[in-house]
């Protein structure tokens, strides 16, 4: 009974303070975040599973984790707002040459990250780019100036 | 000139209601897990502690008859009695000393010694009134160490009680 209390406790509470530190885990993760993985799942296996090390103490704390995942999303399909509370929503952070800077220390990006996710995608300057978009998911979204051009103009 | 292997678009549907049944039959039995584990039924809740009475002594063995493996936990042994000896001894037969390890009492056992058959713990009776009756309780602090069924044999003032429990892995 204590593992599967002590396992939503921590999942609310590892969910709220994800929301809080990074939206940038899984997609665009610096070693910061990464670091940032390790210790919360350190610190969660700790209060979890106290001082019991049996398969079934393991088995009921996965148990549980499943199960708020699964109910978690099926919560989000049914009330949409829940979605926004814990994944957060998209936000523009660059477009037309411009910096929406209080956006993008909210999504706590740096302009080299944008930049360096850009290199990547190809783009060779941000001259290139219309619009960069932080999804919900974490990732960079990035639309291109000929693309919106001939979005525009179909 | 060997043909280029197609990139394959199409969903496998067999293959995906299949899985649906069997996510579902999963999460069936995982909401079915959490539910036996909120009620103890794996051990560490409130329908895992079992009483046996000992009626002759006005008294009661509370352990856990549902346990887990390598998990600390207590049972409790609750008689009334008249002060008819200095001491007091509550004996285990062999085969709970083998699966549960009693790591300390409360209060303090005053001897402890192994017997042919098991394990005996002696207590002090406490300072009373000639003729009072009093409550007594002793507490094992144990450890599982044994997974499976464990059955015993608990032996106090010449009443025995069984003890059944089960211990998850």
């Amino acid at each position: 009974m204590g593992v599967i209390i002590r396992s939503v406790v921590v999942y609310v509470v590892l969910l709220v303070i994800l929301r809080m530190t990074s939206r940038r885990i899984m997609r665009t993760a610096t070693p910061l975040d990464r670091v940032l993985i390790f210790v919360f799942g350190g610190i969660g296996i700790t209060a979890v599973l106290h001082d019991e090390t049996s398969m079934t103490a393991c088995f009921l704390a996965l148990a549980t984790f499943g199960l708020l995942h699964v109910a978690t999303y099926a919560s989000k399909l049914k009330i949409p707002a829940l979605g926004l509370i814990s994944d957060g929503a998209r936000v523009v952070v660059f477009k037309n040459g411009e910096w929406w800077e209080n956006r993008l220390r909210h999504a706590h990006l740096e302009h080299r990250d944008v930049i360096a996710e850009a290199r990547q995608r190809g783009f060779k300057a941000l001259e290139e780019v219309a619009l960069v978009v932080v999804e919900h998911t974490g990732g960079l979204t990035f639309i291109a100036k000929s693309d919106q051009a001939s979005a525009d103009n179909p | 000139m060997a043909p280029r292997p197609l990139l394959q678009f199409d969903t496998d549907d067999r293959l995906e209601t299949i899985w649906k049944v069997l996510q579902k039959g999963l999460l069936v039995l995982l909401s079915l897990m959490v539910v036996a584990g909120l009620l103890g039924l794996l051990g560490r809740g409130p329908l895992s502690h079992a009483v046996t009475p000992l009626p002759a002594i006005q008294g009661a063995v509370r352990y856990d008859h549902l346990a887990r493996h390598t998990t600390s936990g207590q049972s409790s042994v609750e008689w009334k009695s008249r002060p008819a000896a200095a001491q007091t001894e509550i004996s285990l037969d062999r085969g709970l000393p083998d699966a549960v390890q009693a790591t300390a009492t409360t209060p303090t056992a005053s001897a402890y010694r192994i017997t042919p058959d098991g394990a005996a713990w002696s207590f002090a009776a406490p300072p009373q009134g000639a003729g009072q009756i009093m409550v007594n309780r002793v507490t094992f602090h144990i450890g599982t160490s044994k997974v499976g069924l464990t059955r015993g044999r608990l032996r106090l003032l010449g009443q025995d009680a069984v003890l059944k429990s089960f211990v998850f892995p």
